[in-house]
Parts: structure tokens; sequence; C-alpha cells
């Protein structure tokens, strides 16, 4: 039996029985590690050991940690608030406020569904008794939520910077633009579909007092990326500010965490480190093998006798990354396909920095895509209604973040304008 | 019993993950601290805090094992139904108890042979078996749970958000 065969065969088991990534992707390094280099079980368990060891991981169970803390006081609310009372007046203002405390209550968690559970349970009842259809309050929070992985900082975007070998900082950087395309974007879209009678007036003392509630939550983001930019901190230390900060707003100036939560807070970000360790660990592994076998290399040989140009390469990649975030979750698609696709980027004169946010924002859409959409099931647990209803309620959303996909694609400089 | 017995196995593992999570977020906030203060940071904190990492990120899996929360492709699951589905568990989770039993076995291994090459990290003057011996530890104890779950079929909290 060829090796081809072999791990072909082990890849159809695996999907088979819906064994687990980490699985999957210690079955594959074990093959090639045995059958190709001709190495042993334990020089592989060396391997993972030492692709753990590394200072920039440090920066996921961080910023896990600091959302972790932020998201267990009342920050949801305090951050619609200040939406509301911001786009108060504006036809389709509270649609828009619901888009914008997505957008900023995502850069805080840094977690999709998270976002579209704390946001979407407090702005879908307030949306319905605006008068918004339910449909559109319904599409604006499940698509809303989804902004977690795009807005920086983002646990993906580190995933992508290790897997492709490219600075979390850059990243970071360029994940800043695409975030406020596809924001201004939704918003434009709830702007046009929201009912034209809101009946709230903007109101400056309203807005005030929500801001002082609120604006330390508002803030969190400002610090993190703002040292980010400034170059003044790495991913790491920003991630460490950030629980510093978070640690200091909800137990001495917001005082609304328990104590139980604040004891869960631990024990939560180490299950969330384990789930993407072991896939890390054994991806990081796989990939160092792949490198030394130079397969990235030959299959950016064997693309270029059937892709000739960067746009004929752009469309087949964001074709691929939107039929793989239909059955793929973010991370794992990131840390299988990162290490192979960024070679093939690079060699269609692709930036590596703008691939990342390429694949990002595919995969972001892949929440929203059926049959595995995180954040289709996850609305249709929360608002009690079946997952066909959820999946229509979406799709006049994601031909606007399509339509986002395109500009970001087709515009760099959205993405490159902050990176020297 | 093996159910209860898990389950108290699993709340000391939740405690020692999040100690390791407190104490290297501590570790990394201090070394920043003294960075931004002093100029120079505390050399050993830095490594200190990966090595934590690793350790809270190996029980942090085991974690999720216990609760049947690994990311997988969940494609299959649909084909499955009906009589067929508590087999397919069963399978599933004796085909992840092998995984884990083979890569337990070669890590303890590869934990001797580094023991007996004597093998040390400098900066934080500590064997370097005592830090790798979380591997074992990880996979051994997810084949405990994988292997009572392929006697006792359950799946994943459909609630479970992550």
């Amino acid at each position: 039996m060829s090796i081809g065969l072999i791990i072909l065969s082990a890849i159809l088991v695996s999907l088979a029985f819906g064994l687990p990534l980490f699985v999957i992707m210690g079955s594959l390094t074990a093959i090639c590690y045995l059958l190709i280099s001709g190495e042993t079980m334990p020089v592989i368990v060396g391997d993972i050991f030492y692709a753990a060891d590394k200072e920039i991981l440090l920066a996921i169970p961080l910023f896990v940690l600091a959302g972790q803390i932020m998201t267990k006081g009342s920050i949801s609310q305090r951050l619609i608030d200040i939406a509301r009372t911001a786009t108060a007046g504006i036809p389709g203002g509270m649609g828009i406020a619901a888009i914008l405390s997505c957008g900023v209550f995502a850069a805080i968690s840094g977690s999709s569904p998270v976002t579209l559970i704390a946001i979407g349970s407090l702005m879908y009842p307030a949306l319905v008794a605006a008068g918004y259809p339910k449909k559109l309050a319904m599409g604006a929070v499940t698509v809303g939520g989804t902004l977690g992985i795009i807005v920086p900082p983002s646990i993906p975007m580190i995933i992508f910077a290790i897997m492709a070998g490219v600075s979390v900082v850059d990243l970071f950087k360029a994940g800043i633009g695409p975030s406020i395309v596809l924001v201004l974007l939704l918003c434009g879209y709830m702007l046009y579909a929201s009912p034209k009678n809101e009946e709230q007036k903007f109101s400056l003392s309203d807005f005030t007092t929500a801001f002082k509630r609120g604006f330390l939550s508002i803030f969190m983001p400002v610090i993190i990326l703002g040292g980010i930019y400034g170059g003044f901190v790495t991913a790491t230390e920003s991630a460490a500010i950030a629980v510093v900060y978070a640690l200091i707003v909800e137990l001495l100036i917001h005082r609304e965490i328990k104590m139980k939560d604040f004891a869960m807070v631990w024990a939560e970000t180490a299950e969330m480190l384990g789930m993407l360790f072991l896939i890390l660990v054994l991806a990081v592994s796989l990939n160092k093998f792949m490198t030394f076998e130079q397969i990235p290399e030959s299959m950016v040989e064997t693309m270029s006798g059937f892709i000739h140009s960067k746009l004929g390469f752009l469309l087949c990649v964001n074709i691929l990354l939107l039929i793989v975030g239909c059955f793929m979750d973010a991370m794992s698609a990131i840390l299988v396909l990162a290490p192979l696709l960024t070679p093939m980027a690079i060699h269609y004169g692709v930036n590596p920095i703008h691939f990342g946010i390429i694949m990002v924002v595919n995969l972001e859409i892949g929440y929203l895509t059926p049959p595995i959409g995180i954040n289709l099931f996850v609305a249709s647990g929360m608002f009690k209604v079946g997952f066909t209803e959820v999946v229509k309620a979406i799709v006049p959303f994601l031909f606007v973040m399509l339509l986002g996909l395109a500009i970001i694609c087709a515009i760099p400089e959205i993405s490159l304008f902050m990176i020297k | 019993m093996i159910s209860r017995a898990l389950d108290v196995l699993t709340k000391i593992e939740k405690v020692i993950a999040s100690l390791f999570i407190f104490v290297l977020t501590v570790f990394v906030i201090l070394d920043v601290g003294a960075r931004e203060l002093f100029k120079t940071g505390i050399p050993w904190a830095q490594k200190g805090a990966v090595y934590m990492m690793i350790w809270a990120g190996f029980i942090g899996a085991i974690l999720v094992a216990h609760k049947l929360e690994h990311l997988r492709p969940e494609v299959a699951d649909k084909f499955w139904t009906g009589k067929l589905k508590p087999w397919y568990l069963r399978i599933q989770n004796f085909l992840v108890f092998i995984f884990c039993a083979v890569m337990a076995w070669y890590s303890v291994v590869y934990v001797i042979e580094s023991r007996e090459f004597a093998d040390r990290n400098i900066i934080i003057d500590m064997p370097m078996w005592i830090l790798q011996s979380v591997i074992p530890y990880c996979f051994f104890s997810m084949s405990l749970r994988y292997l009572y779950y392929s006697f006792s079929p359950r799946e994943k909290d459909p609630q479970a958000v992550h």
C-alpha cells in the first residue's frame, strides 16, 4: 500500500467516525514521520513539546483570560447603552447600535459565539420590541457576532501568525481596516433595511450618562490596540496589560463580577487553551515535517501549472475557503490550511499579512454557512427558532459580508495601510 | 462509580490548571511590569510562564476531553442516527482511546529517555523530564475518559459554546 493511500484512508476513517481534530492531526503526523522520514514515535513526542515551547503562545491564554474577566460583568449592557444613545434619532439607529455593540464587544471577548450570546440576548428582544422584523433582528445580531474573529485582538489571527510564520502585531494592525469596512457595510445595510420609525431622539445627557458608565469597557480595546499600533508593546505584553486592565475594571471599579464567576474564569481559560493546544502543537509538528520535505514548495510548483495569475489564485482560494468554512471551524481550517496556502499566496504576489486577513474573513463567513456554521446553531438555540429560519434570516447579510470580502481582497491597502 | 471517580479527578485537574493559568499570568505581568518600571525584566519569568502554559494547555485538553468538547468534523454525525448512533459513539471514543493510549506509552518512553540524557533547562534550572512529564499524564488521563466513554457512550452537551 502506498503512503498516499494510507494517509487518504486515515483521513477518510477519521471523517467517517467524526474523530477529534487532534487525533487526525496526530495520526497524520505519526504516519508522515514514521513512514516518510523514518523517525520514531518518541521523536514526535519531543517535537510536540518543543512546538509548545514558544513565548508567542502566551498571548493566547492571556487574551482569552482578559476577555473572560471583562465579559463576566455587565459590560454588554454598558456597550449597548453607549451605542443606543449615540445612534438615537438616526432611522435604523437601534439596528446600527446592535452592529456597533457587536464590533466593540468582539474586540474585548475575541469570540464570535460569545459576542452573539452577550449582545444578542439583550439586543434581539429590544430590536423586536422596537418594531424590527424578527428576521432582520436575528440576522443582525447573528452576523454581528461573527466580527469576533476579525476585530483584533483575535485568537485565529495569532494562530495564523504562528502557522504562517508572520508577525502577530502586523496581523492585528492589518485587521483594523477590514473590521471597519465590514462594520460600515453591515451598518449601511441596517440603515437601508430597518423600519424608519425610530421614536427615540438623540439626547446629549443620555449619551454622556451612558458613556460615563461604559467608557472603561470601550477603553480596553483602545489600550490593547493603541499599545500595539504605537509599537510600544508586543502581542504578549499587550495581552498582559489587557488582563491587568480587566482585573482593575471588573474587580475595583465596576465590581459586578461574582466571586464564583471570578474563580471560574481561570478554569474556563484553561479549557479554551486546552481545546486549541493539542491541535496547535500537533499542527506545528506536522508543519515542520512538511517544510523539511518541501511539500509547500512542490504544491506551489504543481499549482502554478494550473493557475497563472494572482486574480485566478485569489478566486480559487476564496472559493476553497468558503467551502472549507461550511464544514470546518475557523481554528481548525487555519491550522490545516495556513501552512499550505501561504507559500502559494506569496508565490502569486499576495502579501502574507493580507492573505491572513483574507483567510480570516472567509472563515468568519464560515460561522454563518450551513451545515457547520457555529453562530447559526447558537442563534437557533438562543432565539428558540428553527435552524432553517436562522439561515433565511442571515441570507441578505451573507451577501453584504461577501461584498466586504470582495472589497478586502481587491484593495490590499485596506489591510496593509498601517504596516510599514 | 467510574463516572464519579473521573468527575473527582476532573475537579482536581481543574484546580491545578486554574492555578497554572493564575501563576503564568502573574509571571508575565511581573515581567512586563519590571521591564516597564526598572528597564529590566525578570530573567526566568517568561520561560517559567511558557512552561506553566504548557502544563495548563495539556491539562486543559483533559478537561475538554472530559466534556467531549474537542474540535472535530461533525459532518458524519448526520449519517449515524437511531440504533447506529450509540455504536458510532462507541467506535469513535474507542479509536480516540487507542490514539491516546499509544501516545501515552511513547510519551513515557520519551520522558524516560530525557531523564537518562539528564537534559536541563538552564533558565529555570530544572530537569526537562519534569517539565515534559505532563505529556504522558495528559494522554493517559484522556485515554481513561475515552475508554470509559467507549463503554458508556455519550455526546457533548449541545448547549456548549466554544
